[in-house]
């Protein structure tokens, strides 16, 4: 029987991967049948020189052996173990983000579990089967990317700090008692705005307008939660603690007034701070 | 198990997988490996190294499987299975078992490196 399976076939977008495995054959085989998808490889004979070259450079995916000699025996030779490069990996805050994917064979599986308890993305059983090779890769890089740009995104709406803690801790939902403010805040007569220009001129006024609210509430420590048309909600003291959310939220407001007031001498717009409140906010459960 | 000593289907999977040129290395990586794990495994015997005997089985193992090599990868992996268990009784005759697998093996691989 000819199993002839579309290894040569381009991925729809390749990545930079590594492979850290000592044994030479099994890393000549999965680099070459992953170059052979179009992605570009790096190889790593060991744990030691995989986790150098990983902070060395980008990859957007490793593939992991987990059967490497942890301490020299005889001939096998020393390096760090698959365990320890998977935990310098998943607790690394520079590497973390990128996804490993666990080589091993079918008699592991204990070892397989224990990876994936600690982090790992997926596996793949020696010897390695292409097309379930190449269907795992590009799933784990769909995912990354789909990570990136989530990770992209939050940076967008939120302070650097909020979301280093969000990137950190990870989003949660859950009971949690906080002292924090909320602000809201629109353009006054907006639609009678919109009415009188094209939309056009009304989505360039509204990508200055948050570009500068945003600008004052981050500033500020606060974290912009809300966007409908141009009413704006932002949190202070959510979710990561301030000492004083209501005062920040006020300072906040003022500067968003100062930054409108700049505004307004190149736009026929005024903005009515609807409620720049400074709310001790009820205790949320 | 088959009763040839590489699997023609599981052969095909690596033709199909690679280019000649990639195919020659990669048999000459083995044929240059091999050796040298069998060498680690009497070494680790002869020590009482238990994981150095499951660690050169494993690999042996691996790598006989994705030539198809299935009989010596068969061997190679009951032997990192009792090696596994943590011992090494029983150890001595798998690997006899598996000089005499690999001693078949190689003219094999080196006609198909040739054939490339």
């Amino acid at each position: 029987m000819n199993a002839n399976p579309s290894f040569g076939a381009v991925p729809t977008r390749p990545g930079r991967l590594l492979v850290i495995d000592d044994n030479k054959v099994m890393r000549l085989l999965l680099a070459r049948g992953l170059e052979q998808q179009g992605h570009s490889v790096a190889m790593a004979e060991n744990g030691r020189r995989g986790l150098e070259m990983l902070r060395a450079e980008p990859f957007d995916l490793v593939l992991l052996d987990i059967q490497m000699p942890e301490t020299p025996a005889l001939a096998c030779g020393a390096s760090v173990d698959g365990y320890q490069v998977l935990e310098c990996v998943t607790s690394d805050r520079a590497l973390r983000d990128i996804p490993v994917i666990i080589t091993s064979s079918l008699d592991e599986m204990d070892r397989v579990a224990r990876c994936i308890s600690m982090g790992a993305e997926d596996y793949m059983t020696k010897p390695l089967n292409p097309i379930l090779l190449r269907a795992r890769i590009n799933a784990s890089l769909e995912k990354k990317r789909l990570r990136d740009q989530q990770k992209e995104l939050i940076r967008k709406f939120a302070s650097s700090e909020v979301a280093d803690d969000l990137l950190a801790k990870g989003f949660s939902l859950g009971g949690q008692t906080i002292q924090a403010t909320v602000l809201f805040s629109d353009i006054r007569s907006f639609s009678t705005i919109t009415e009188s220009q094209p939309a056009s001129d009304t989505i360039e006024l509204l990508n200055n307008y948050y570009s500068l609210m945003f600008e004052a509430i981050n500033e500020h420590g606060g974290m912009v939660n809300q966007m409908l048309g141009d009413g704006i909600m932002a949190l202070f003291g959510i979710p990561a603690p301030l000492e004083n959310p209501a005062q920040s939220a006020v300072y906040a407001a003022l500067e968003m007034i100062e930054m409108v007031d700049l505004f307004d001498q190149q736009q026929a717009a005024s903005v009515e701070r609807r409620s720049a409140l400074a709310l001790g906010s009820p205790p949320g459960r | 198990m088959s009763e040839t000593l590489i699997d023609p289907e599981a052969w095909e999977i690596m033709k199909s997988m690679t280019e000649p040129a990639f195919l020659v290395e990669l048999i000459d990586t083995y044929l240059s490996d091999s050796p040298d794990l069998i060498e680690q495994m009497r070494a680790g015997l002869a020590a009482g190294d238990i994981e150095c005997v499951r660690r050169a089985a494993h690999s042996l193992k691996s790598n006989s499987a994705s030539f198809g090599a299935t009989r010596l990868a068969g061997v190679a992996r009951e032997l990192e299975m009792i090696a596994k268990s943590g011992t090494l009784e029983g150890t001595g005759p798998k690997l006899a078992a598996i000089e005499v697998e690999y001693a078949q093996l190689l003219p094999v691989l080196v006609e198909l490196k040739n054939e490339c």
